[in-house]
């Protein structure tokens, strides 16, 4: 059994079709961020797939659903099948809501489903859903296991989420069996050979960065769609803080932001909770850029919470750091020192609805102002984007600097 | 809960002065009552919240109902209708019929309505909010044909899309165009259906999605004031239409505190309307409201004791001088009502009416110590949250960023640890649980209920008229885009059989669609 470091409980909770009685739910929600656990919880009127897809690539290990419309059977149907068939075996389901005790029965033989917590019966009060969770033991070396025997039998993680994301959270909780695995991944590729599974790519690890309300997650947004317009296969890791007292967190929200990717089969998205881990990511993010690598991913962009000018962690962890910054920043910001240091690129979004040119002006005079660029060989460039738009929004031209090779050929260098 | 001593007397009420803080009932500020003779001139209107499966199944559950002794009707329709969807909807169409009834066009209003006379002394209500303008709609095109005339009308449409966004989370569009919608129809109403009340101004949902009494009335009230401002903006006078809105709160577990609020809410809308906006007529400063008893309170575990919950309930809503009432059942837990289970519940307003001697009298707890103390103490609090909202720039704005959403979230769970600490105290389940389960009987819905309403949907297209139907929605559609009234082109599409998916689809187009945000 595996030492767990700083192992957190990730859990999505949804409800399903129609139903909007979420009281309960939010209730369990905001509990369980109380008691340390990472929450997903993407709010109302979601398809049971879209839950099912999302529990899928945030390698959760529960998935709770809550129906009080007496359609539980069918939804659970729905999601089960769902995750079952995209080899998601170790999301284990709870349900919650109006449900009678023959259809507990059921959904436990039937579907597998680990617990039925039926309002307002005894099981359903607090005190006894942290019991629930209390008593449940972690198994991270099996979890890595089971990824280790199917990925000899089924296909790459490239094409399996619900293994990548699985070996991610495993990574994040410092179970060392997923350390080994990782660096295992290249020399497991040549001897189950099938070259064209595996392609040989390096990726190209991007960081975005910035203060609050830039539109960061707008701009992830647009970048998936500039990549995908040029057929890479894109991950993402979103970087949220965790509560500092309950250690707990309420992940997944700057999802909805790129809500259009979620079906989309070379496009993983994994939230990630700080974990205390200062600097603006996370101590897994590394290890979770490294098993992106090995699956063959060719971008992994990184969204960072940035807030503060400490948060300079990202510029270790990442090829090429994008600053994101809007008009009403204050030019002031630009000159001190930290996170404005740290880019590769400056990017100034909203540059549709605010005048940018002021703002250009002076980061272009800090530039002109300094000797060494930090990280960079060569000058950062600055960017105008208009990242709520789909069109004419600037991130064309970016992507094209990015993928540009300091040696000027086509090649694969990337740095 | 509002802080309690052990005992009140007459230092609880030193500054008491009975014309300014009660008033006889029937005057301004209407604590007693808004009528001088309360009960005795006219009883509650007992109205049982009613539908499930197809229209022909409610239909015969209002019969039922009205034979033994309901004397108002409401309605309750199913998940898609609620949402603005057809029975034949792709995503959603599983949930036809299953926690109401299923209403698709103007033909299943025909049926649900079949040999019941619309004129007065009937009125019913439609609990329905986002599409409400379609129901309606529906509602006048059938009495049109029955040959009542709307002057006559009387009803109510719950209408009341602000609690959506807070609490019952049923939505269509975004906050300002449903606004809008709901302007129009009070606009239709003062002109052609005066009867009508175009409005149920709601916080039952916004108690039992976790709000204290104190919120349930502050955020109530203060939805009151955002509608009374969109339809002043709209170019309606005050007194035109504000006779015409009603009220709806929760009856819950706190006899005396449920009592109190209904006295303050009174009291507050009167000061509101009279003082906020300047209307004259006596009429407009009058808060009329319907009670449901409140459902989350009924439990699952010893079902026939949510009788006695039920009658508690009733009582604090009729001691607080409520216009309706709605008795909840004792299956609420389990399932939608039997008919043994509701006709339980209407005997139970019968018997507090015929029996009990409580409605013999006006007001009769005005002056106790206890009572007037809390009715000050609920106004007082609730009074904190409307400036509040106030200073957010009112409740659209304070819906956006949030806040009444978060006050409810942090009551729910305040409320969730209360009950998991032993604090909260439900007989029967965490203080004298029993071991034995009997069983009741619970009301199952026809499986076939989807295919059967889908086959009747497909008769209707077939027989209707599809060009009109195609000219009407684009009325609709063009109405959308300016600030013309949307009742007449509704009207039009819906006589011609338009269903209520392709109505609301062709709305969406203009308004677009709502997503909530976490918090």
């Amino acid at each position: 059994m595996s030492e767990e470091i700083n192992g957190r409980t990730r859990i999505l909770l949804a409800k399903a079709g129609l139903d909007g009685h979420d009281r309960g739910i939010n209730v369990l929600k905001d509990f369980l961020i109380e008691q340390g656990m990472e929450v997903f919880y993407p709010g109302l009127y979601l398809k049971a797939e879209e839950t099912a897809e999302m529990a899928i690539q945030e390698g959760v290990d529960y998935l709770g659903l809550s129906v009080h419309s007496g359609a539980h059977l069918e939804y659970i149907k729905d999601v089960s099948g769902y995750l079952i068939g995209r080899g998601a075996l170790n999301i284990k389901l709870l349900v919650g809501g109006v449900i009678s005790e023959e259809d507990e029965k059921i959904l436990k033989s039937d579907y597998k489903v680990a617990e039925v917590f039926s309002s307002g019966t005894p099981k359903a009060r607090l005190d006894e859903v942290k019991k629930f969770f209390d008593s449940r033991e972690s198994n991270g070396a099996e979890n890595v296991q089971f990824i280790g025997l199917n990925l000899t039998l089924l296909s790459s993680l490239l094409y399996w989420k619900a293994g990548l994301a699985l070996l991610i959270s495993e990574l994040s909780n410092g179970t060392s069996e997923a350390r080994e695995l990782v660096d295992g991944l290249p020399e497991m590729k040549k001897i189950i050979a099938a070259a064209p599974i595996y392609p040989e790519r390096k990726i190209l690890a991007l960081g975005v960065t910035g203060p609050l309300g830039v539109g960061k997650s707008s701009l992830t947004d647009k970048l998936i769609v500039e990549f995908r317009k040029r057929n890479q296969f894109v991950g993402v890791i979103a970087v949220d803080p965790s509560d500092p007292v309950s250690g707990g967190a309420l992940l997944g929200r700057d999802r909805t932001q790129m809500r259009r990717h979620i079906y989309d089969a070379s496009v993983h998205i994994y939230s990630m909770a700080s974990r205390g881990c200062h600097g603006g990511v996370a101590e897994a993010v590394p290890a979770a850029i490294q098993a992106m690598a090995a699956a063959g991913y060719d971008v992994v962009i990184v969204e960072t919470i940035g807030v503060g000018q400490d948060q300079v962690g990202i510029k270790d962890v990442v090829d090429k750091t994008l600053l994101v910054l809007t008009p009403d920043v204050g030019e002031d910001q630009v000159n001190k020192s930290g996170l404005t240091q740290i880019a590769d690129a400056y990017i100034i979004n909203k540059s549709d609805l605010l005048d940018a040119n002021s703002l250009e002006k002076a980061i272009n005079k800090m530039l002109d102002e300094k000797i060494l660029y930090a990280g960079a060989k060569t000058r950062p460039p600055v960017f105008k984007t208009a990242a709520n738009r789909d069109e004419n929004n600037g991130v064309p031209e970016l992507v094209d600097s990015l993928l540009e090779c300091p040696c000027g050929n086509d090649c694969s260098c990337k740095k | 809960m509002v802080e309690k001593k052990i005992i009140y007397g007459p230092d609880d009420l030193k500054d008491f002065d009975y014309a300014k803080n009660l008033g006889n009932a029937g005057e301004y500020p209407f604590t007693r009552g808004i009528h001088p003779e309360m009960y005795l001139k006219r009883l509650w209107t007992m109205r049982q919240f009613s539908g499930f499966g197809s229209a022909e199944e409610t239909n015969k559950r209002f019969k039922y109902l009205l034979s033994h002794g309901e004397t108002g009707l409401s309605t309750a329709f199913d998940m898609p209708t609620l949402f603005g969807r057809d029975s034949d909807d792709k995503d959603y169409g599983k949930e036809t019929g299953l926690c109401g009834v299923a209403i698709d066009t103007l033909a299943d209003m025909e049926i649900l309505f079949d040999g019941i006379d619309l004129n007065p002394p009937l009125s019913t209500s439609m609990t329905i909010n986002a599409p409400a303008i379609v129901l309606f709609a529906m509602y006048l095109a059938l009495a049109e044909k029955k040959g009542v005339d709307w002057k006559k009308l009387r009803g109510t449409i719950q209408n009341d899309i602000l609690k959506e966004y807070i609490a019952q989370k049923e939505w269509i569009f975004p906050p300002e165009p449903s606004v809008r919608l709901i302007t129009d129809v009070f606009a239709f109403c003062a002109e052609r259906v005066p009867e009508w009340y175009p409005i149920s101004v709601s916080g039952y949902h916004i108690r039992e999605a976790g709000a204290t009494a104190v919120q349930e009335l502050a955020l109530t009230l203060r939805d009151g004031i955002e509608y009374v401002e969109a339809a002043m903006k709209a170019g309606l006078k005050v007194d035109d239409f504000a006779p015409r809105l009603s009220f709806f709160f929760c009856a819950a577990n706190d006899f005396f505190e449920e009592i109190a609020k209904f006295r303050a809410a009174r009291r507050m809308w009167a000061k509101i309307i009279k003082e906020r906006f300047g209307a004259k007529n006596p009429k407009s400063l009058q808060l009329r409201f319907h009670t449901q008893t409140s459902g989350v309170t009924l439990q699952a575990a010893e079902p026939e004791n949510n009788t006695v919950r039920v009658a508690l309930q009733a009582l604090a809503a009729v001691l607080g001088g409520t216009q309706s009432l709605h008795t909840n059942s004792r299956d609420e837990a389990l399932c939608l009502p039997t008919e043994e289970a509701v006709k339980i519940a209407l005997r139970t307003q019968q018997i507090i009416a015929y029996e009990s001697g409580v409605a013999d009298i006006v007001d009769p707890l005005g002056g106790s110590y206890y009572l007037e103390s809390l009715t000050n103490k609920i106004e007082e609090e609730a009074e904190k949250y409307v400036k509040e909202i106030d200073g957010m720039g009112g409740m659209v704005q304070a819906i956006k960023k949030g806040f009444p959403q978060r006050e409810i979230r942090r009551s729910a769970l305040k409320d969730a640890k209360a009950l998991s600490a032993g604090e909260k105290i439900v007989v029967g389940v965490n203080k004298f649980p029993a071991a034995e389960k009997p069983k009741i009987p619970v009301l199952k819905i026809d499986p076939e209920i989807q295919a059967k309403q889908v086959e009747r949907l497909e008769k209707v297209k077939r027989k209707r008229d599809g060009e009109k139907v195609k000219q009407s929605l684009e009325s609709v559609v063009r109405a959308a885009k300016t600030d013309e009234n949307l009742m007449p082109p509704i009207l039009e599409a819906v006589r011609n059989y338009a269903t209520i998916g392709e109505i609301c689809e062709a709305l969406k187009t203009v308004f677009g669609d709502y997503r909530e945000e976490v918090f």
